[in-house]
């Protein structure tokens, strides 16, 4: 008995208090230390910055009610729920709404879905994903581009 | 085969043995797949016999179930028939074995008198006396007398050992010359065909490793569909099918691999006696198994690979004389040695057309025994008496003159008696002195590397020239041994000649390795050595000195001939003591093996059909979209459970000659057997039931409904 | 564009799997590594406060027998981490449930990481730290552990198995910690956040609060991925952007699943011979080939899949993690299509194209056994493995490693059903459907694999406890098996001649294709035709 507990339990028992300080402690501490220093946007969620305020995560949707903007899918019809992109067949089909919602010409719009298409092939090396959209980019590069026709809906947000 | 199969099947003792065998208990213990589908037969039987049945899972007609039941009890009865048919023609053949076991008939010496008895009663102790060519009957010591022994058969050594009082001998040598009284050492061999019956009757028959691994794993598969059919019950029932038990009972049956299930006693029965048709009687199953592994084999060269007779093949002439001098002074020598030897020189000397011109001489002259001391033999005549001139003119005329012969004249003119005589070339050298030493000595040697042994023949002190003897390959055995090798198997000579007759040997019969001037010691550390690197050895053996090497191969096949202690430690013995039959066990325990993975592969195969016959009956009824299983097509679900039923069933008895026979070997590259076998058993064993299971449903919907 | 995202897959773990398999085949043998006189004082190190001899050897019985400990010394901490987290540092949230929290402990353990609570909401950041990651080091480590074990069986002879404190911490420290911590600054760059923070709170475009969870996303998804573990930080697990972000990190996830598994058949390669070692990965391959045929062969999606990954690359990450019985998901079950769902299937059921870190390879030579003990018998030898004879004791043992998979899928899948467990959760009326919800849950337990559809609606102490029991005898009883197997083979003679089937080239790979697949669909046959085929 005395055996098995020192040449089973001991050894067990200090290999287990080892790996939790080095593999659980030490190594995601040491990510966590490099990644806030040298990549802090990725780190901290990829925040999404418009006029030095943060409007949310690139790589989270968020829900757009007024039909000035495009909008995500439905929460619950993607893998995650918070599928913050769009294919784009639904980005040119939400166009015409949104030109009339906003006046925008259509082709403006086309060509703003293009951009945002042609950088997302750019993030993914050109072949490593089918073209989507980045629907709060498209949103805050629509913002950019028209402040006067979003600037109640940004406004209303102002003060916060 | 019609007839013996018809007689078989008609044998009482047989078919109530194998109705015997359907008892549950002795299934349980010795066929957990058979047993499995009694226990389905217990079930149906009990469903369609008990009244009002009503049960979530019991739909179908009462009669359905007892014809399940009937087809399930069928099966099994397959199962026991084959394994009692195979029994049976094995114990036909133990009989008919027991009157050809070989005994030799002994002079005993009873009160200085000798009185015949059957070697088998011989005892420890008694005394008997064995002439020049008659055969020793048990182990012992020489206790007067000395002679020559031929021990070629046990050795393997084909020069004659010389043995003198208190020399042991073996039991089935040959006294060569003389005669010597023999006091016996061993007990009689206990009866092996005792230890065959063993084998071959179910209750004693211990199983060998591998069908005991082959059992383990189908009884895991079979475990494994128990739990799939099993809890499909439950999930069909969820899904809302309507589960009827005899389709789930049908489907286990079928699934599990029934068909090797229920031949695989056979198979291992029938192995043993298709080896005693062969005359061989198998000790324990093992050695059989082992044999298909065999990559090592151990042969004596006397007896296996060489007839174990030399014959004259050449005549050498010293370099003062010619052919016909030799080949005259040879024919004088032999004329009246009339063993094997002593012919084939006469024969070779015919075949030449070369005759001695002194025939006369020789047909009247005084035969010089071979004897232990002297160790020569030929002819001795007196000059020659006047004979009529005419007879004498004749014989001159047709006749050359040769050196020989005018020798023969000139010491007869000198009035000297002529010896002509032949022996080994030391036992000659030691009379006749008038030779070129190096010069004989020389040829004899050329005489051993072409795979001969020298004799040399003399007339009076001058030494002719040699007769060069060689041992012949036994008829087939190049093409034999080439089988063997195609098989992957390595084969060893062993022999107690010099290097150099050996590998001349070894060349013409295509042996892989030789130990020369073995002792007797050789062959054991052989077996070791070979096992210790992991071989799987054979040996053939006879001799006394042979058995710790028999008892320590994986195949040991003793000759019947040999002695009791070689046939105690072998685990086969040959009756016909014919060595090359070890190649029969070899092939006949690949068989072996192959046979039981052909109908394990083709029983596995099977189910792929039977799948597909089974899973649209059981589920088409609910699930339209099950329609694409049913590319069988069956009549209804009835006559798909019941025709998938009796195709499982009577591919047992459509195997059982299969079964007996052994699946066909060729030596070939393995690769090549596997691809066919796969061929065969495996693709076969997928196509087959879907027609035959097609083909019986036919046949089922012409008398259903 | 979808060939090529297949061909860098293919080409990068099989490329990696060239380098790291050598690797591990000097780590198998002791052999020189690269840095070695470094790693080794490292190492020496930690053998130093372990209170192990490395030089000691161990038997199949000592070295399974330090393996179990271990991990239920690692699972009761774990175990103790999730029940009391309220009461630990960073971001306390209420402790687990008993049923809940041995449900997680034991499925981490077991290299499963089946997962019956949201990670996201359920857990702390100590627990996904300290606890989840740690253990998701652990349990590929012990698993690699027993295929090092495993292997050496068949190449020593009479010299222990090794010494698993020695394998099991220079398996973590110099193999799964520097690609780990590669990779996860690779996911860090490509957007995986790596921060002690629980949420983000933002105000949106449109002026509302957006709450986002976060936390240290990038050390955990790295090691979930390279050693087969599959417990993701998030509920949606990788179909959620902060696990893979992109394409781009997608198929770099699916090139870490499956590099460990695939360096084992090279590091065999290595040590028992080229042929046999290509011979293995070819078998694989073809298995991991018929899943991903049935993965393309059909449209999935597009809901439950994201648009960023659409159907080939969701199809491509699903079958490479059920593959490699990791078990992660970049897209609902529910979005994938009938045909894509029994290729997953086909990959639990077999356990072994390729399987999961380590024990994916030896279940794949239980295989070649039971094929060469068929193939053996075809040809008339009685059967060997790697010039060892194969006993009737190795075929009771491997029929057992058979016999255990379906028995822990059906027997409980029926239990789930004649207790109204699997009705509670997924309706009374049992469909197709939910026949296969049930039959993959188990699946998934017992092949250590993770994957599920059910996820927190089987938070019932009927699911928990008994998906825990599965998941324990799924790992443990086969490793139990498979060393004992080992143990016996460094015990037996090995030959210097030819075998009667070369256990490589064309005619071997087909043969132990066929085998697999043959075995394989005979038993799960019928249910796959009343589950996914029926849907």
């Amino acid at each position: 008995m005395r055996t098995i507990k020192s040449k089973v339990f001991s050894p067990a028992i200090r290999i287990v208090v080892l790996m939790i300080i080095t593999t659980g402690v030490a190594y995601p501490l040491l990510i966590t230390a490099i990644g806030q220093t040298t990549l802090p946007y990725q780190s901290n969620g990829s925040q999404v910055v418009l006029n030095g305020k943060v409007v949310g995560s690139e790589l989270i949707a968020q829900n757009f009610n007024s039909t000035k903007f495009f909008q995500p899918r439905n929460s619950t019809d993607s893998g995650s729920g918070v599928d913050p992109d769009i294919t784009p067949n639904m980005a040119i089909s939400q166009i015409p709404v949104i030109s009339n919602a906003t006046g925008i010409p259509v082709n403006a719009l086309k060509t703003l879905v293009e951009l945002d298409i042609a950088k997302n092939k750019e993030t993914n090396a050109l072949v490593f994903a089918p073209d989507y959209i980045n629907v709060l980019n498209l949103n805050v590069e629509l913002v950019k581009q028209y402040p006067e026709v979003y600037a109640q809906e940004v406004l209303v947000k102002g003060g916060t | 085969m019609a007839t013996k199969l018809k007689q078989a099947i008609f044998d009482k003792r047989m078919l109530g043995d194998s109705v015997t065998k359907l008892s549950p208990l002795y299934l349980a213990k010795k066929s957990p797949v058979m047993f499995t589908v009694e226990v389905g037969f217990f079930l149906l039987l009990a469903i369609g016999l008990l009244p009002n049945m009503s049960l979530e899972f019991v739909n179908e007609n009462r009669i359905f179930y007892i014809e399940s039941a009937i087809i399930l009890i069928v099966t099994v009865w397959f199962a026991t028939f084959s394994e009692s048919l195979s029994e049976s023609q094995a114990r036909a053949k133990v009989d008919s074995l027991r009157n050809l076991e070989k005994e030799v008939l002994a002079k005993k010496l009873v009160d200085g008198k000798e009185v015949l008895v059957n070697s088998a009663n011989l005892k420890v102790g008694d005394r008997v006396r064995v002439y020049a060519g008659e055969i020793i009957p048990r182990d012992g010591i020489v206790h007067q007398g000395r002679a020559f022994i031929d021990e070629s058969m046990m050795t393997g050594e084909s020069n004659p050992a010389f043995k003198e009082k208190d020399n042991p001998v073996l039991g089935g040598t040959k006294v060569a010359n003389d005669s010597i009284i023999i006091e016996i050492t061993s007990e009689a061999g206990k009866s092996f065909l005792d230890e065959m019956v063993g084998l071959i009757e179910s209750a004693k028959r211990p199983k060998t490793k591998n069908e005991i691994a082959l059992t383990i794993l189908l009884a895991g598969l079979s475990l494994i569909f128990i739990i799939v059919v099993g809890t499909m019950l439950f999930f069909g029932y969820y899904l809302g099918y309507h589960m009827d038990i005899s389709i789930l009972v049908a489907l286990l049956v079928a699934l599990m691999p029934t068909t090797i299930g229920a031949l695989l006693p056979a198979i291992g029965v029938a192995g043993i006696n298709r080896l005693a048709r062969d005359n061989i009687i198998v000790k324990s199953g093992k050695g059989v198994e082992a044999a298909g592994d065999c990559d090592i084999l151990i042969l004596d060269k006397t007896g296996t690979i060489t007839e174990g007779a030399r014959r004259a093949i050449a005549f050498v002439p010293m370099e003062k004389f010619t052919d016909e001098d030799i080949a005259q002074a040879a024919y004088a020598a032999s004329f009246s040695d009339h063993t094997h030897e002593g012919t084939s020189i006469i024969e070779l000397a015919n075949e030449k057309k070369i005759e001695p011109p002194f025939m006369m001489e020789i047909m009247t002259g005084k035969p010089v025994e071979f004897s232990s001391e002297t160790r020569f033999s030929g002819i001795e005549f007196s000059p020659k008496k006047k004979l009529s001139t005419t007879q004498d003119q004749t014989l001159k005329s047709t006749l050359p003159r040769t050196r020989v012969s005018a020798k023969v004249e000139e010491l007869e003119e000198s009035n000297t008696p002529v010896k002509i005589l032949k022996g080994s070339v030391e036992a000659i050298l030691k009379i006749a002195t008038n030779v070129n030493e190096p010069e004989l000595r020389w040829k004899a040697q050329e005489v051993s590397k072409s795979g001969g042994t020298p004799l040399a023949v003399a007339v009076n002190d001058e030494i002719i020239g040699l007769i060069s003897l060689k041992d012949t390959l036994k008829k087939d055995i190049r093409t034999k041994l080439d089988e063997v090798h195609v098989a992957g198997i390595t084969t060893v000579m062993i022999t107690g000649d010099n290097l150099l007759t050996a590998q001349v040997i070894a060349r013409e019969a295509n042996i892989d390795q030789i130990i020369a001037e073995a002792k007797p010691t050789d062959k054991l550390n052989r077996v070791v050595e070979e096992q210790l690197k992991g071989h799987v050895v054979g040996m053939i053996g006879d001799g006394t000195n042979d058995a710790p090497a028999l008892a320590k191969a994986d195949i040991g096949l003793a000759m019947n001939r040999g002695t009791a202690a070689a046939r105690e430690a072998a685990n086969m013995v040959d009756l016909d003591s014919d060595p090359s039959k070890i190649l029969k066990v070899i092939k006949l325990g690949k068989q072996l093996l192959m046979t039981r993975g052909a109908i394990t592969t083709f029983s596995i195969a099977n189910d792929v059909a039977k799948y597909f016959a089974i899973l649209p009956a059981m589920f088409m009824k609910d699930n339209p979209k099950m329609e694409v299983l049913n590319v069988m097509q069956l009549h209804s679900p009835e006559s798909a459970v019941l025709s998938t039923l009796i195709f499982n069933a009577i591919v047992i008895p459509m195997l059982i000659p299969l079964s007996l026979k052994g699946v066909k070997y060729k030596p070939e590259l393995p690769e090549r057997t596997f691809i066919k076998n796969m061929m065969m058993y495996g693709v076969g064993g997928v196509v087959l039931p879907f027609a035959g299971i097609k083909a019986i449903d036919l046949l089922l919907s012409v008398f259903m409904r | 564009m979808d060939i090529v995202i297949l061909l860098v897959v293919l080409v990068g773990s099989l490329g990696l799997a060239v380098v790291f398999g050598r690797y591990i085949a000097r780590m198998i043998i002791y052999e020189k590594r690269p840095l070695e006189k470094t790693l080794g004082r490292v190492e020496n190190g930690f053998y130093k406060i372990i209170g192990v001899d490395k030089y000691e050897q161990m038997t199949w019985k000592q070295y399974t027998l330090a393996l179990i400990v271990t991990n239920a010394i690692a699972a009761g901490f774990l175990l103790a981490v999730l029940i009391y987290q309220n009461n630990l540092p960073l971001s306390p949230k209420p402790g687990l449930s008993l049923d809940l929290a041995f449900n997680t402990a034991a499925s981490f353990v077991t290299n499963t990481n089946l997962q019956h609570y949201a990670g996201d909401q359920q857990l702390s950041i100590f627990s996904q730290m300290v606890g989840l990651t740690f253990l998701m080091f652990v349990a590929p480590a012990s698993g690699m552990a027993a295929a090092f074990a495993f292997i050496r069986g068949f190449i020593r002879k009479e010299f222990g198995l090794g010494n698993f404190y020695v394998d099991f911490t220079r398996i973590i420290l110099t193999l799964l910690l520097p690609i780990a911590f590669f990779s996860a600054l690779l996911l860090l760059f490509l957007g995986a956040p790596q921060t002690l923070d629980p949420t983000i709170t933002v105000g949106t475009l449109q002026g509302g609060n957006q709450t986002i969870t976060i936390g240290p996303v990038a050390s955990l998804e790295s090691i979930k991925d390279l050693g087969s573990n599959g417990g993701g930080f998030f509920g949606a697990n990788s179909a959620h952007p902060f696990e893979n972000p992109t394409g781009v990190s997608n198929v770099f996830e699916c090139i870490l699943m499956l590099v460990i598994p695939l360096s084992f058949p090279v590091a065999y390669g290595h040590l028992l011979g080229k042929g046999r070692g290509i011979s293995i990965l070819a078998a694989m391959l073809i298995g991991f080939g018929v899943m991903l045929a049935l993965g393309f062969s059909e449209q999935s999606g597009p809901t439950g899949l994201e648009t960023r990954f659409g159907s080939f690359g969701s199809a491509l990450f699903q079958e490479s993690s059920i593959a490699t019985n990791t078990g992660s998901a970049n897209a609902s079950l529910t979005g994938m299509s009938p045909n894509a769902v029994i290729g997953l299937f086909l990959g639990m059921f077999v356990q072994a194209i390729p399987g999961a870190d380590g024990a994916g390879m030896m279940m794949m030579i239980i295989f070649v056994i039971l094929t060469l003990f068929l193939v053996g018998l075809m040809v008339g030898k009685t059967p060997e493995f790697m010039s060892m004879k194969i006993s009737p004791r190795d075929v009771k043992l491997a029929a057992f490693v058979f016999l255990i998979h379906p028995a822990l899928i059906l027997v409980p899948s029926v239990l789930a059903y004649t207790t109204e467990s699997a009705q509670s959760i997924l309706g009374e009326q049992t469909t197709p459907a939910t026949f296969t919800q049930v039959l993959y849950e188990y699946s998934s337990a017992a092949a250590n694999n993770g994957s599920d559809y059910l996820g927190t609606s089987a938070n019932t102490p009927f699911w928990n406890w008994s998906t825990m029991a599965v998941m324990l005898l799924g790992r443990y009883a086969p490793f139990v098996l498979m060393l004992a197997i080992a143990g016996s083979f460094t015990l037996r003679d090995r030959k210097e001649v030819v075998e009667p089937i070369k256990t490589s080239g064309f005619l071997f790979v087909g043969v132990l294709s066929i085998m697999v697949f043959v075995l394989t669909v005979l038993t799960f046959f019928p249910f796959l035709i009343m589950g996914p085929f029926s849907m």
